[in-house]
This record gives structure tokens, C-alpha cells and sequence, in this order.
């Protein structure tokens, strides 16, 4: 096998290989070795297992060392404690609020030690995560309105199929897009549903929202999924999930709930049935991200174009009539290097009644929902540039700098906010914080979560 | 009519392969576009006669294929490992073959094949400790007992809890 080329072994051998696999290869001879120990495969498997905001860097540590910081990075919460929300242990004294905690700073989530968790997403009353073997976690409650007891006092395995590329949560639900390109949804942890798209084309991204979610193909087709029904004390479903039968049977498997979706947009319909392409702009030939609040959606095109649909009802989604192109966002008319990708909005975010776009440079424009076509963005001076990641709770509002500082704003929110007053502007969290390289953002209700590593000696 | 291209080996066989089928690879397709029209018979001195007729065969096989890859934005394709059913056959060699024809398309620039080359040598690797897949490949482990124990304790992190 030495007698491939390294620069074969390096693109074309290691990168398809379990980073067990690569282990394996470079402990067979010191040649190996020493090709393994090769920093441009690292950061390939780096990008490749890992989801890194859009442009952060690294620079004070080699992407082999930050590989195996991000294997098990470190889970932190804080904010509002009720509903178990928070994860941390009840306290045995049940004060006036009840068992669960406020956390005014970032606290680390212990239990999550080892389980190698890749993605954070907040719900309105609940988090859930995502870990390196694609299995989801939770814990929390997905509603408020529900008896106590139904709270997930610790992260506890959601029931899905398959394994997960990518979660996302809206207020009371949440969303998977499994490996395999299958879309599930749930508003109890213990009653998925398969959502089965009318499309021929593999969904690249879902986004749950508030009263729906939405769900896009690599074609740029949006689908409309309305919320469901939240149902209580169904049994608990056993997938027979593999290698729980060691007699290697095939164990029926109970048949999960389908949903079937028909309603969708595209880019070239909208503009079609609109005056909209008559106008100077370049939209782009198809949507390439979504994102979700309430009763809205903010779609992206491939030009950088933002939209803004409104989500009351699936008509109100179909209506051309209702949904505008927010001309004011992005770089367009008399701006020098329009051109250019960097500047290209290529990134959105949404919860609740805000919504943030932001390009590879990381430059910010926020808006609400209330936004129309004219409406200019606020810019906010700290979030000019550098900014590569942003989440949004109820009344607080988080964003990551590319070299893995937290930024919020907002409201305190029970302490969420990671500050014990309000803040007009964008500010540092310090803390446990002070030290880490913050490289995912959950924020959402009164509560935020993030993933660190330390990068420390 | 079509036109036919002239390939010599390494052993100094020609091939008279047609040309269309010679654009497979990046590298003849280049150097056709270089020399515009001409008989001269293009020398292959990496490549041996075994070696370029079982590339040629290939190349025959996915004569109709497209020429670049259409979709590759799917997350999972990055370690995708799947091999069609002929190119499984076809890829069913000995060893020293499959190093020879993954040097060879490196060279001529023949993606596809290269890949399926490097797909089979992953298969061959995956879910092995290094004892098993230095019995695979022959290769000599030429750590001491002291590096290998390093070794161990510079990858403890990516064991699982």
C-alpha cells in the first residue's frame, strides 16, 4: 500500500475512512505515520464531522489537536431552569420556582461528558442535540402546558429509525433529517412522524418553526409542513433498533406514522406569478436555505436574495401576493464588489418574531417579522464582521465570533443572557466562557446553550 | 468514420483505441487538444500493456457515461464506499494490479476509475485493527514495543466511553 501516492492516500483513501479506520492505518509503520499526520487531512475530517459556523478560524491551534478537542467538546447551559429545561440535576430543596435552577452563566451540562455531541438546538421549553453517531437527545419539555411530569429531567435518546445528519427546533417541535434523507417531526419525544415530501429531489435542509415547519430540497422547492397534533400518553414506540436482537432476526418493525406533503414553492414560481422579476435585481435561480419564526419564514437564494414568506396557513404560504423580496438586505445597488461571494449573504437565522442574514464576511442584517420590502436592516456596529454564527430566543439574541467568542444582547431573561442586566449591544460573556472556543450557539425562550472546546494547553 | 488514437505502453505495445474514448482521461484529452491533428502515436511510460488494456476496457464499458460528475452536495457521498456492480467485477484483481491500475489513472487523470481504485483499498481497510491490515498489505510494522505503547496513549482520546 506505501507504493500509492501520498497525495492519492491523502485525498482519495483516508477521507472516506472512520477516523478509527485513519487511527488504525497510521499505528501499522512509521511511514503511515507519518502520512496521517498530515494537517490539510485533518481539517478535511474536521469539516467532514464536525458542523463548523461558516468561516471560523482556528489559528492558535493545529487542526489535528482542535479534531480531537471537537470529539467531545463541552456542553454548556443557562437561563430559565423550569420545565428541567436546563438539564442540570434538581435541587433537593424545591424553593418558591420550584426544582429547577436558574443558571445565570454558562454552566456545564456534565452528563453530556463523552457522548460527543456535534449540534445544540433550543426549543421553546427544551433543548435538543445532536451526537457524532447521528442519535438525537433531549431534554426538557417540548410544551409548557403539559403536567410536570412529562419533563425529560436528563438528555434522553429520541426514538428515530435511522441515524440523523441534522436536527432543528421550532417552538413546540422538532424536526430530523435522517442519513438516509428521510424527514421526521415530532411534539413528544415518544411519537415521531415521517413527513414524505411530493419531490423527486433529496431535502438538504429542514427548519421547524412556530405553528409549522418547512422543509428544502436540493432543487430549491420549500415545502409547507403544518405542526400536527401534540399527543399525550401514547406508549412509548420500539423500533428494534440494531444490535438489540442477538439472535440477528429481523424484528417487525411497528410502522412509523406518514405524513404526506404536497404544498411547495420555488423561486422560479414565485417570481413567475409576481412583478417582482421585472424589477433590476438578480434573484438567483433557486432557494438555498430557510429558516423559521412565527408564522413566518426567510427564505435565501442562491444570490444572496432574501425572502419573506408568511406562514399563517399553508394558503397564506402558496399566496405569491403575500410573500416579499427584502431588497434592503445584502449588498446591492450602488455597492462596489457585489460580486464577490464573500459578501453574498449566504447564511439565515430565525426564532420567534426575529430573523438575521449574514454573509461569509460575517457582516449582520437583522430584521423582524414585521419587516416589509423597503424596510432597512439593523446593523448592529459589533456585528460588522467576523460574525459566523446566530441564534435567537424569546427577548435575548446570541451571535459567535469567528475566532469562538460569545456575543448577547437582549434582555436578562432569567439569566440567559449571560449578563444580570440588559444589553443594547452586543457584549462578551465571560465566565466558564472566558477561555473556551464557543463554535456552536443554541439560543431560543429564555434559556441558550453553546458548545466549547478548550483550547488551552 | 471515427477517429482512432494510438496509445504505446510502458512495453511498447499500441493500442488503437478511439479517441473519443481516450478524452476518459484528462491527461490524453490535454495533450490532444496540444498537438491538434496528428498520427503520432502517444507514449504511456508509466503504464504497461496488462495495466492500459484493463484501463481501456473500463474506459469502453463507461463510454456512455457523463463526463463530469453531475451531484456531489450530498453529505453522505463524501464516504460513500459503494461500488457498482460491473466495476465490482471489474476491480476484482490481484493486489499488485489494483496498486498498478490506482497509479495509472492517477496519472492518466481517470477520476472515476481512480476513485473506484481507492474506494476497493478503503473497503479492504475498514472496521481492521493495524495487526489485521498490516497482514493485508504485507506492510512492515517497524515500531518498537515503546513507540507502539506512545502511540496508543496519543490516541486515547478517540475511544469510545
Amino acid at each position: 500500500m506505501d507504493r500509492i501516492p501520498v497525495e492519492v492516500l491523502l485525498e482519495n483513501v483516508l477521507p472516506r475512512l472512520s477516523l478509527a479506520s485513519i487511527l488504525a492505518v497510521s499505528a501499522t509503520s512509521k511511514f503511515f505515520y507519518h502520512v496521517v499526520d498530515d494537517e490539510v487531512l485533518w481539517q478535511t475530517l474536521t469539516l467532514r464531522d464536525f458542523k463548523l459556523p461558516l468561516h471560523s478560524t482556528f489559528r492558535q491551534i493545529g487542526w489535528r489537536r482542535l479534531y480531537s478537542k471537537l470529539w467531545d467538546p463541552i456542553v454548556y447551559t443557562w437561563g430559565e431552569g423550569s420545565n428541567a429545561r436546563l438539564g442540570h440535576p434538581a435541587v433537593n430543596q424545591p424553593n418558591y420556582y420550584g426544582r429547577y435552577r436558574n443558571e445565570p452563566l454558562p454552566r456545564e451540562l456534565v452528563s453530556l461528558r463523552g457522548k460527543g455531541i456535534v449540534d445544540i438546538i433550543a426549543g421553546g421549553y427544551s433543548f435538543h442535540v445532536l451526537d457524532r453517531n447521528g442519535t438525537v437527545w433531549m431534554w426538557g419539555m417540548m410544551s409548557d402546558w403539559l403536567a410536570n411530569d412529562e419533563a425529560c429531567e436528563e438528555p434522553t435518546h429520541v426514538n428515530l429509525p435511522v441515524p440523523i445528519r441534522s436536527i432543528s427546533c421550532g417552538r413546540v417541535q422538532a424536526m430530523a433529517l435522517g442519513k438516509d434523507g428521510r424527514v421526521f417531526q415530532w411534539l413528544n419525544i415518544r411519537n415521531p412522524m415521517e413527513i414524505v415530501l411530493d419531490s423527486a429531489s433529496p431535502v438538504v435542509q429542514i427548519a421547524a418553526g412556530w405553528g409549522f415547519s418547512a422543509a428544502l430540497t436540493a432543487d430549491g422547492e420549500v415545502f409547507y409542513i403544518p405542526e400536527g397534533h401534540h399527543r399525550v400518553g401514547f406508549s412509548t414506540v420500539n423500533y428494534g433498533t440494531e444490535g438489540e436482537n442477538d439472535d440477528g432476526s429481523n424484528a417487525e418493525q411497528p410502522k412509523l406514522p406518514k405524513k404526506e406533503i404536497h404544498e411547495h414553492v420555488t423561486l422560479t414560481g414565485l417570481l413567475a406569478s409576481t412583478h417582482m422579476s421585472f424589477g433590476k435585481h438578480n434573484f438567483g435561480v433557486k432557494f438555498t436555505r430557510i429558516a423559521c419564526g412565527e408564522h413566518f419564514m426567510i427564505a435565501l437564494t442562491n444570490a444572496g436574495a432574501v425572502f419573506k414568506f408568511d406562514t399563517s396557513t399553508a394558503l397564506s404560504f402558496m399566496n405569491p401576493l403575500l410573500s416579499e423580496h427584502l431588497a434592503k438586505f445584502g449588498f446591492h445597488t450602488g455597492e462596489q464588489d457585489v460580486s464577490s461571494s464573500e459578501r453574498i449573504i449566504g447564511h439565515i437565522s430565525a426564532f420567534f418574531r426575529e430573523f438575521a442574514a449574514y454573509n461569509r464576511e460575517g457582516t449582520v442584517f437583522w430584521g423582524d417579522r414585521e419587516f416589509n420590502a423597503d424596510t432597512s436592516p439593523i446593523m448592529f456596529s459589533e456585528l460588522q464582521s467576523g460574525i459566523c454564527q446566530i441564534s435567537i430566543g424569546d427577548w435575548h439574541k446570541g451571535a459567535i465570533t469567528a475566532d469562538g467568542k460569545l456575543l448577547t444582547w437582549g434582555e436578562p431573561s432569567a439569566g440567559a443572557l449571560g449578563h444580570t442586566t440588559a444589553k443594547i449591544k452586543p457584549t462578551l460573556v465571560k465566565g466558564e466562557l472566558a477561555n473556551k472556543f464557543v463554535f456552536s450557539i443554541g439560543f431560543g425562550g429564555w434559556h441558550s446553550g453553546v458548545l466549547a472546546v478548550d483550547l488551552g494547553a | 468514420m471515427t477517429t482512432k488514437v494510438t496509445l504505446t505502453s510502458s512495453d511498447n505495445e499500441n493500442f488503437s483505441v478511439n479517441k473519443e474514448i481516450t478524452k476518459r482521461s484528462i491527461l490524453i484529452k490535454n495533450m490532444l487538444e496540444d498537438v491538434g491533428k496528428s498520427d503520432t502515436p502517444i507514449p504511456l511510460p508509466n503504464v504497461n500493456s496488462k495495466v492500459l488494456r484493463k484501463v481501456i476496457e473500463w474506459c469502453e464499458y463507461h463510454c456512455m457515461d457523463p463526463l463530469a460528475p453531475t451531484n456531489e452536495n450530498t453529505e453522505n457521498q463524501k464516504q460513500n464506499t459503494d461500488i457498482e456492480d460491473w466495476d465490482q467485477k471489474f476491480i476484482e484483481v490481484d493486489q499488485e494490479t489494483l496498486f498498478k491500475i490506482i497509479l495509472a489513472t492517477n496519472y492518466l487523470n481517470i477520476k472515476p476509475l481512480l476513485d473506484i481504485g481507492c474506494k476497493t483499498i478503503t473497503n479492504m481497510i475498514k472496521g481492521k485493527s493495524p495487526e489485521e491490515i498490516y497482514k493485508t498489505f504485507n506492510i512492515v510494522n517497524n515500531f518498537t514495543p515503546k513507540e507502539e505503547a506512545q502511540i496508543r496513549k496519543e490516541n486515547k482520546w478517540a475511544e469510545d466511553q
